[in-house]
């Protein structure tokens, strides 16, 4: 059997390679309303509904920790406006001379008991 | 067709746009076509891939990025992962392409009968039916449609290095199961020379 060498073989696949070689006369318009059925499939409201996009990991990442950050920095504003306030130097002042109005408690008009009632007061087992 | 127009273009089909999707599909479609035949050997299957290739590349238009190839390109590699999928769906075994001996046994040469009664291009057709399926993408893209060594590599996935040696063990089945039907041709050729 005669083999083939290099060059036959480039002329058989040259001859292989400019025959048309086509597809079927209706392919196109087969296709055509394969891709119209897709699109009826895919509406704008159902993409915005059930759509998905894809998302580079390190964006995710990314996002995150923008996130984190900014609900870190979010509570720690909410945190100055209603969290306990340190008083100034005047309110401390302020509070000071309200002290000093306060009564201070002294044994001045107190007068000596004149009867004297005794009550003995027992626990119930002493009473046994 | 500039990369960027197909781009713009395969964007609007995104709306629905008839007119865009059919550009885009006339220009290729054959393309896509021929690749899928050659590869499978079967049209009815060669066409359900290429519309499912071009259906797809609607679909999934976000994946392909014109500044890394053009648009024939990244439908080579689609067209090739939708081939691998269909064999390995029907039980064909890919992983054996690559470390087949260089010597194919006797069953994988072209039986003399069947090839006598084909016409040239059937008979290279189904020489490259015998090829492993690596093989037989390696040496469609790089013969048929004329694909650098760079461009073959990155559809298959694949180095340069190894889709050099793909391409020699592929020419060398080629040669054998060819080698009954030129045999025959150069007699015929010769006896009608005498």
């Amino acid at each position: 059997m005669k083999s083939l060498n290099d060059d036959d073989l480039n002329s058989l696949l040259r001859v292989a390679k400019i025959s048309p070689l086509t597809p079927s006369p209706g392919f196109t318009s087969r296709v055509e309303r394969a891709y119209a059925r897709q699109f009826r499939g895919t509406s704008v409201w159902r993409h915005l509904l059930f759509g998905t996009i894809r998302v580079p990991i390190p964006a995710v990442f990314v996002a995150s920790a923008v996130l984190l950050l900014a609900g870190a920095a979010l509570g720690l504003l909410v945190g100055q406006e209603h969290g306990i306030k340190r008083p100034s130097g005047q309110q401390n002042a302020i509070a000071n001379a309200t002290d000093h109005d306060r009564p201070v408690l002294n044994l001045y008009g107190l007068q000596p008991v004149t009867e004297l009632h005794f009550r003995i007061i027992r626990r119930k087992h002493e009473d046994r | 067709m500039a990369s960027d127009d197909e781009f713009i273009l395969l964007e609007r089909t995104a709306t629905g746009e008839t007119e865009a999707f059919r550009i885009l599909f006339e220009a290729h479609h054959e393309a896509v076509f021929r690749v899928a035949f050659r590869l499978t050997n079967e049209r009815e299957v060669a066409e359900d891939i290429t519309q499912d290739c071009f259906l797809r590349l609607v679909s999934n238009r976000g994946r392909f990025d014109p500044t890394r190839g053009s648009l024939r390109r990244y439908l080579y590699g689609m067209v090739r992962n939708l081939v691998l999928q269909y064999w390995e769906a029907h039980g064909q075994d890919i992983s054996l392409g690559d470390n087949c001996d260089d010597d194919p046994p006797a069953t994988d040469v072209l039986p003399v009968d069947a090839i006598l009664t084909r016409e040239t291009v059937w008979a290279v057709q189904a020489a490259l039916a015998t090829l492993p399926v690596l093989q037989r993408e390696a040496i469609v893209l790089f013969e048929f449609e004329e694909l650098s060594l760079e461009e073959v590599a990155t559809a298959v996935r694949s180095d340069v290095g190894t889709v050099k040696s793909r391409l020699h063990r592929a020419r060398k089945r080629l040669r054998l199961a060819l080698s009954p039907y030129w045999e025959t041709q150069t007699t015929a050729g010769q006896r009608s020379i005498l």
